[in-house]
C-alpha cells in the first residue's frame, strides 16, 4: 500500500498557488527526490505535508488515513520523520540532548515529572544507536551549535530518526555543502534509507545528486507538477529540461 | 456633561501618551515601561521653566522637546544593543530606567509635591449649555485633536513617516533598501517620548506632580495602545475615548468596578483580537531568552556538573541551617523573608529561564496563596494544615484560570495578557474591600499552628518562623530540582530553544508550557502562603504587577540559566538594598544602574558566570 498520497492540493497564499492542484503517490522504501527551481513549492510540499500550512484546497493521506488539518505534533506522531532546510536544533543543548528529547517523545516519557533523566538506560541507548547511526556517535557531549555545518544537518537527520518514522522528510539535505561534505551527506542518505527500511522523500537543488541516488523524482514548477518518473524519464523529458533551461537562460 | 468633559479631558491627555506609547511599541517592538516617567519627568520639566521663566507657554515649548532628546540618548545609548535578544531585556532595561528617572527628578526637585501654576489665559471656566466648562480642558481637548492632526499629517503625508511605517513592517527589507533603519529608529524613539513630555505638560494643568502618579497612566495607556491597535493612531484615538470616558463616568457611577471593567475589555481585546481595533500583530522573531550560554548550557546534561549542582544546593541549605547562630537577630528575620522571595524568583525563573515564557501575572497567583491562607486563618481555621490546603487550591486555580487563558498567545502577547491578568487581579484585591481590606490589606494574621497527629506545635518566634520556611522551602526546591531534571524538564529547555522544533518532534509546545505554568503557579502560591503569615499583614500592593518585576530582577542579577540563580539573586538584591539604603536616599539611582549594567553587559548573572568560570577550569 502506499505510504503518502497528496490529492489534488492546492496552496495558495493570497492570489498565488505556491502549490497547484498536485497529485502523487509515495510507495514504501522509496527514495524519491523532489525537484524543480527556485520558488517552484518544494519546501511548501513539505510544510503542507507535515502541518505548517493546511491546504487550501485538497488531500493527505498518510498509510490511508487523512492528515491535513491534523496539528504538527500529530502528523509527526503518525509517522513522519522532517529535517529542515536552514538548520534548526535546540543551539545550546548537546548534540546527545538534541537526539534524547526526540527519544523521550517517541518513547512516551516526557510526562514523566519525578525521574532522573540521566539515569534511563534504555533512552541513552537509543541515543547511542542514532548517533551512531548518523555517525556522531563521537560528538554526542558537544554542544549543537559548535559542530560544522554538515555535523549539524546529520545531527538534523537524527533527530528526525527518532520517533522511528515510515517517511523521513529531508528538505535540501546538501545546502550550503561544499563538494566533499556533499558527497559525505548522500553517502549517509543511501546508509541510512538501507539500514533503516525507512521511505525518503527529499527536496534538492543539485541535480547530479538526485540522479545519482534517486529511485524515483518528481518535478515541481510553478507550483504544478510536471514531471513524476524515473531517473531515465526525467533525464530525457523536454519539459524538464525546458523548465531548468529556462531558469538558466 | 461636566462628567463628560472630563472624560473627554482625561481621554486627550491618555492619547497624546498612548500614541507615543504605541510608536515606540509599533516602530521598535519595545514595550517602554519608562513611558510613564518620561511623562512625569514632562511635567516637572514643565514646573521647572514655569517657575524660573515664570512663563507656561515656554515649558510647553521646552519639556517635550527636553523630553524628546532625552528619549532619543536613551534609544542610542540603552536600547539600541539590544534588539537583537529577547525582548525581555528591553523591557527589563525600561524598568530600570524608571528608577533612574525618579531618582534625577528627586535630586533635582526633591520629593514634596509640585504644582503648576495655571496661567491667565487657561485659567478659569465659561459656562455651556449650563455647565461650567474648565478652559484648561478645553486647551487640553484641542492639544489632542492637534496631536491627532499632526501624527495624521507625519505618517500619511511626509517621506519620514512612510519610511518609519515600511520599516516598522518590514525591518530587514527597509535595511536592504537603504534606509538607515537605526537612526530612525532612534527619531522615533525621540518623537514617542516627546509625545510622553507633552502629555506631561498637559498632565501638569490637572494633576499634583509626583513620582510615581504616571503608574496609572502607564497602565491605561498600554491598555489603550492594545485596545486600539499596535500602529494605529485611529484605533489609538478611539480607544483612549472609551477608557477615558470608561475610567471618569465609571468612577462616578461604578466606582467599585470601573477599574476592572477596563482591565477585562484588555483581556477579551488580547485574547480575541490581538490585533486590537485597527492595529496589527507585532512581528516577533524565536530568540531564546539566555544569550551567549555557550558551553554553559551544557551543565544541565553532565552528570559531573549535576553533583556538581547537587553538592552545592546541599551546602546552601547547611549554611542556612546555621546562619541564625551566627547571625544577629535581624538577619533571621531577614533570612527567613529572603527565602520566601527566592521561591517565588525561582518558581518564576522555571517559567522564565527554563521555558521562556515571560509572566507578569506571578504576583496574582502569589496575592492568591497570601490572601487565601490569611483569610483562612483569620475567620476559618487555626489549623495550618487546612489554610495551606485551602491556599494552594485557589493559587493553583488562578494558575490554571491564567495559564488556560494565556498560554495561546506567545512572545510579548503571553507577557502581555499575563500583565493584564495581574491588573484585573489586582484591581478585585483593591476595590473588594469587605473581603480584602482594600488599600489597607489584612493585618493581624495569626502565627501558624501545625498540628501532628494529637500535637500541636505553634511557630512564634522568629528562629522557629526561620526554620519552618527553611524546612518549606528546601522541599520545594528539590521538588522543583528533580523535576527540572527529568524528562519533563528536558522538553521545557527544549521549547526554550527552539518551539517549533518541539513541534517537530511530536510534542505539542503548548500543553506543556501549561504544565509549566501550573508547576510554577503551585510553587508561588506557596511562598505567598509562606510570607502573609510570616509578615503578619497583606496588603493589595503583594499582588500588584509591578511586584512580578521583582523575580524577573533577581533572577537576572542571579543567572537565569540555573535553577537556584534567581535565589542568589535574591540575597544579593536583598543584602545590596539594605546596604544602599542605608549609605543614600538615592537607593533607586543605584539599584537602577545596577539593573540595567547587568540588563547589558552581564546578561548570564552571577550563577551563569560562576558555573562559567567552574567548567573552564575543571576542562583546562
Amino acid at each position: 500500500m502506499e505510504i503518502l498520497r497528496i490529492q489534488d492540493v492546492t496552496m495558495s497564499f493570497g492570489k498565488m498557488n505556491a502549490l497547484h492542484e498536485v497529485n502523487c503517490a509515495v510507495e514504501p522504501h522509496e527514495l524519491l527526490a523532489v525537484i524543480g527551481p527556485n520558488g517552484a513549492g518544494k519546501t511548501t510540499f513539505f510544510n503542507v505535508i507535515t502541518g505548517k500550512y493546511k491546504p487550501s484546497r485538497g488531500q493527505v493521506f498518510f498509510k490511508g488515513e487523512r492528515i491535513d488539518g491534523l496539528s504538527r505534533p500529530q502528523i509527526i506522531n503518525k509517522g513522519i520523520g522532517r529535517s529542515f532546510q536552514v538548520v534548526n536544533l535546540f543551539p545550546d543543548l548537546t548534540v546527545a540532548a538534541n537526539v534524547r528529547i526526540g527519544v523521550l517523545a517517541h518513547q512516551k516519557q516526557t510526562l514523566r515529572l519525578f525521574k532522573n533523566v540521566d539515569k534511563m538506560a534504555e533512552v541513552d541507548q537509543e541515543v547511542e544507536r542514532i548517533l551512531d547511526l548518523v555517525h556522531l556517535g563521537d560528538e554526542a557531549g558537544v554542544v549543537a551549535t559548535t559542530l560544522s555545518h554538515g555535523d549539524q544537518k546529520c545531527l538534523e537527520m537524527g533527530m528526525a530518526l527518532t520517533n522511528h518514522p515510515a517517511l523521513l522528510l529531508l528538505d535540501e539535505p546538501t545546502a550550503g555543502m561544499g563538494p566533499e561534505e556533499t558527497r559525505q551527506s548522500i553517502e549517509l542518505i543511501k546508509d541510512v534509507w538501507r539500514k533503516t527500511g525507512v521511505t525518503i522523500v527529499f527536496t534538492e537543488h543539485d541535480l547530479d545528486m538526485v540522479f545519482n541516488i534517486s529511485t524515483r523524482v518528481l518535478v515541481l514548477q510553478s507550483g504544478k507538477l510536471i514531471a513524476d518518473g524515473s531517473v531515465k524519464d526525467i533525464r530525457n523529458n523536454p519539459r524538464v529540461k525546458e523548465a531548468y533551461l529556462g531558469e538558466e537562460a | 456633561m461636566a462628567y463628560v468633559i472630563n472624560g473627554l479631558t482625561f481621554a486627550m491627555m491618555l492619547f497624546v501618551l498612548s500614541a507615543g506609547l504605541n510608536i515606540i511599541l509599533g516602530f521598535l517592538g519595545v514595550l517602554n515601561f519608562a513611558h510613564g516617567a518620561l511623562f512625569i519627568l514632562g511635567a516637572y520639566v514643565t514646573y521647572a521653566v514655569t517657575q524660573t521663566l515664570g512663563d507656561f507657554w515656554l515649558g510647553l515649548l521646552i519639556a517635550p522637546l527636553v523630553v524628546g532628546l532625552f528619549g532619543m540618548l536613551i534609544e542610542f545609548v540603552f536600547l539600541r544593543p539590544l534588539y537583537k535578544r529577547h525582548h525581555v531585556y528591553t523591557i527589563l532595561l525600561t524598568f530600570g530606567l524608571i528608577l533612574v528617572i525618579y531618582d534625577i527628578i528627586k535630586i533635582i526637585w526633591g520629593s514634596d509635591v509640585k504644582t503648576v501654576v495655571t496661567p491667565p489665559l487657561l485659567s478659569g471656566s465659561f459656562t455651556l449649555f449650563g455647565e461650567i466648562i474648565p478652559v484648561a480642558s478645553v486647551f487640553i481637548i484641542l492639544v489632542g485633536v492637534l496631536t491627532a492632526g499632526g501624527l495624521w499629517f507625519i505618517f500619511k503625508k511626509t517621506t519620514f513617516g512612510k519610511i518609519l511605517t515600511a520599516i516598522s513592517l518590514d525591518r530587514e527589507i527597509a535595511n536592504a533598501l537603504g534606509f538607515n533603519v537605526a537612526r530612525r529608529g532612534t527619531l522615533a524613539f525621540g518623537l514617542g517620548a516627546l509625545l510622553a513630555g507633552l502629555a506631561g505638560v498637559l498632565g501638569s494643568l490637572k494633576l499634583s506632580i509626583a513620582a510615581g502618579v504616571d503608574a496609572e497612566f502607564l497602565i491605561y495607556s498600554f491598555a489603550i495602545v492594545v485596545i486600539g491597535g499596535v500602529g494605529s493612531f485611529r484605533g489609538t484615538l478611539l480607544a483612549s475615548l472609551i477608557v477615558g470616558e470608561m475610567s471618569v463616568l465609571g468612577g462616578v457611577f461604578l466606582p467599585e468596578l470601573s477599574m476592572s471593567l477596563i482591565f477585562v475589555l484588555l483581556v477579551v481585546f488580547l485574547t480575541l483580537y490581538p490585533r486590537g481595533m485597527f492595529g496589527r500583530e507585532i512581528e516577533q522573531m524565536h530568540v531564546p531568552v539566555v544569550p551567549y550560554l555557550g558551553n554553559v548550557a551544557t551543565a544541565f546534561q553532565r552528570l559531573s556538573a549535576t553533583q556538581l549542582s547537587l553538592l552545592s544546593s546541599l551546602l546552601v541549605v547547611a549554611l542556612l541551617v546555621v546562619a541564625p547562630l551566627a547571625l544577629p537577630k535581624y538577619w533571621t528575620y531577614l533570612l527567613a523573608e529572603i527565602m520566601v522571595f527566592a521561591l517565588f524568583a525561582i518558581s518564576f525563573n522555571v517559567l522564565f529561564g527554563f521555558t521562556g515564557m515571560l509572566s507578569f501575572g506571578q504576583a496574582s497567583i502569589f496575592g492568591a496563596g497570601a490572601y487565601t491562607i490569611s483569610l483562612m486563618l483569620i475567620h476559618v481555621t487555626g489549623n495550618w494544615w487546612l489554610a495551606f490546603a485551602a491556599s494552594l487550591v485557589i493559587s493553583t486555580g488562578v494558575a490554571v484560570i491564567i495559564g488556560l487563558m494565556s498560554i495561546h498567545r506567545s512572545e510579548i502577547y503571553f507577557g502581555m495578557l499575563t500583565m493584564a491578568f495581574a491588573m484585573l487581579f489586582y484591581s478585585i484585591i483593591y476595590k473588594w474591600n469587605s473581603l480584602t481590606g482594600g488599600a489597607d490589606g489584612l493585618s493581624g494574621i495569626p502565627s501558624p499552628v501545625l498540628k501532628f497527629g494529637f500535637t500541636e506545635v505553634e511557630i512564634l518566634t522568629p528562629l522557629a518562623n526561620y526554620y519552618f520556611i527553611l524546612v518549606v522551602v528546601a522541599i520545594c526546591y528539590f521538588i522543583l530540582r528533580t523535576i527540572m531534571n527529568s524528562p519533563f524538564g528536558q522538553v521545557l529547555l527544549a521549547i526554550r530553544e527552539n518551539p517549533t522544533r518541539t513541534e517537530f518532534l511530536g510534542l505539542p509546545v503548548k500543553k506543556y508550557k501549561f504544565i509549566a505554568f501550573v508547576i510554577a503557579g503551585v510553587f508561588t502560591g506557596v511562598a505567598g502562603a509562606l510570607f502573609a503569615p510570616f509578615a503578619g499583614t497583606i496588603d493589595a500592593l503583594a499582588s500588584h504587577w509591578s511586584k512580578s518585576g521583582e523575580p524577573i530582577f533577581m533572577s537576572l542579577i542571579g543567572g537565569i540559566s540555573t535553577l537556584i540563580g534567581p535565589g542568589v539573586g535574591t540575597l544579593f538584591y536583598y543584602v545590596l538594598h539594605s546596604y544602599i539604603v542605608s549609605i543614600t536616599e538615592y537607593w533607586q539611582l543605584v539599584m537602577g544602574s545596577i539593573l540595567i549594567t547587568v540588563v547589558m553587559l552581564f546578561p548570564m548573572g552571577i550563577t551563569g558566570y560562576a558555573k562559567k568560570f567552574i567548567l573552564s577550569f575543571k576542562s583546562s
